[in-house]
């Protein structure tokens, strides 16, 4: 289980709300396939292209266009309200 | 109409032509892909698709493009199992970045199932992900093949399984000195003798099979006399027709029939069928082989008195080691015999069929092309 107050624990935060216990998983993956660093290392300069290779990803399980809306929003508003 | 002279326009136009060329290019490689291919966008919706894609799964581009992809493409494991998004291919690749290769079933519009080998590999423009390519091909006679392979591989290891016992345990038998006598020896040594020149048989019989199977068999066609021929194969099956009492009767219009033929290769096929007639018909018994000529074909009837067979079993007939239960166990065969008769009459362009009802007997007819001379 991520730290909760480091970047990486908001994005499982985020990622959890939409996909539930799966979500951790699914943002590491996305981590450390498409950024290639740590999960735990992640930083703000690394969230745009998470949030494009996740939103995808998401969109691809989801029809839901709101969900996708408001998930990439969430992830995005991490680099301002993240740490 | 005057002409432009303005500096930037050229370029512009240079540039649009250049995106214009590139886009047309896209268009024919994509179209031109020689298997089935599906874009799915950024949103999950499917944005392109190929031919081979359409008529794979039976849609119109219509009903697929704009849709989003788990809505009608619905993807299953071998047992029926529906894969829930999360698991599908297309996800994997794009959690993974790479392309990812795995069989899977779709449902087509009719609601068929289609074995597919499929490859999705995420695409990324501009090093920004921008959605998802599918490439697929439609397995089913893979599948069809490797499934016979495995049935033949596994129903020829019993056919030679069973002679090569019998052979083992006659010889052990005589090795151990269990049979004292010369006479029982000479008796065992012959049983184990004729079981081996059954395990021949069926050796020489997969051998012949492989060999149409890799189209190795070939042909040599001779002008002969098929009334001939089929009076050489007659007189040499009356000794086996006579042990069991049966007659057998040849009825032919015409004195002499002279055709282009294999006579070699159209011998074994009458001396199949025949000699299936006699093996599945009741002693005394009748099997008549009858020719009937049209300007077109000719046409040879082996018509026997036998026990028939059901319906549901004709199909069967002409498959490798097809043997129909139940109604003759003693009768011997690899089973083979009707499958290489049947290759070698498609050999000649000829068609074999087959008529036939439980307890009225059957009748198989061989036609090939003919033409008559005047």
């Amino acid at each position: 289980m991520p730290a909760k107050n480091t970047l990486y624990g908001k994005a499982v935060s985020v990622t959890e709300e939409y996909l539930g216990p799966a979500g951790e998983r699914f943002i590491r993956r996305q981590i450390s396939t498409h950024l290639n660093i740590k999960p735990e290392s992640l930083e703000k300069k690394n969230l745009p292209k998470l949030v494009n290779w996740s939103s995808i990803a998401f969109a691809l399980l989801t029809n839901n266009s709101n969900d996708v809306e408001s998930f990439t929003q969430d992830l995005e508003s991490l680099a301002i309200n993240g740490k | 109409m005057p002409r432009d002279h303005s500096p930037s326009k050229p370029n512009q136009k240079s540039a649009s032509n250049i995106n214009d060329r590139n886009s047309a290019i896209s268009d024919v490689l994509f179209f031109s892909i020689g298997q089935g291919a599906i874009v799915i966008d950024e949103r999950g919706n499917i944005s392109r698709v190929n031919k081979i894609a359409l008529d794979i799964l039976g849609y119109s581009a219509k009903e697929l493009i704009g849709k989003w992809y788990p809505d009608i493409l619905v993807a299953e494991e071998e047992d029926g199992t529906v894969i829930p998004n999360i698991e599908r291919p297309v996800i994997e690749a794009f959690l993974s970045g790479k392309p990812v290769f795995r069989r899977i079933y779709y449902r087509r519009k009719d609601g068929s199932r289609v074995p597919l080998a499929l490859t999705v590999s995420p695409v990324i423009l501009d090093d920004k992900p921008a959605g998802t390519i599918e490439l697929f091909r439609d397995i089913t006679e893979e599948l069809q093949l490797d499934h016979a392979k495995d049935e033949f591989i596994s129903i020829a290891s019993h056919q030679l399984r069973t002679p090569a016992t019998v052979v083992k345990q006659y010889l052990g038998m005589i090795i151990d000195g269990y049979v004292d006598s010369k006479e029982q020896q000479i008796e065992m040594l012959e049983l184990a003798y004729e079981h081996n020149n059954r395990q021949l048989d069926i050796i020489n019989d997969l051998l012949k099979v492989a060999q149409v199977e890799a189209n190795k068999v070939k042909t040599v066609r001779k002008e002969t006399d098929l009334v001939k021929l089929l009076d050489k194969v007659i007189k040499s099956q009356k000794p086996e027709y006579a042990k069991r009492n049966m007659n057998l009767l040849f009825e032919s219009e015409e004195r002499s029939i002279k055709c282009s033929i294999d006579p070699l290769h159209m011998q074994m096929v009458f001396e199949n069928l025949i000699n299936n007639a006699n093996k599945y018909s009741p002693p005394y018994s009748t099997v008549t082989i009858g020719v009937i000529t049209s300007s077109t074909d000719i046409t040879v009837h082996v018509k026997d008195g036998g026990i028939g067979l059901a319906a549901k079993d004709i199909p069967k007939l002409f498959n490798k080691f097809s043997r129909i239960e139940n109604i003759n166990s003693t009768a011997d065969g690899t089973g083979l015999g009707l499958y290489w008769a049947k290759k070698l009459i498609e050999l000649h362009k000829g068609k074999i069929s087959v008529s036939s009802r439980l307890g009225k007997g059957t009748t198989f007819s061989v036609k090939i092309p003919w033409e008559k001379r005047t």
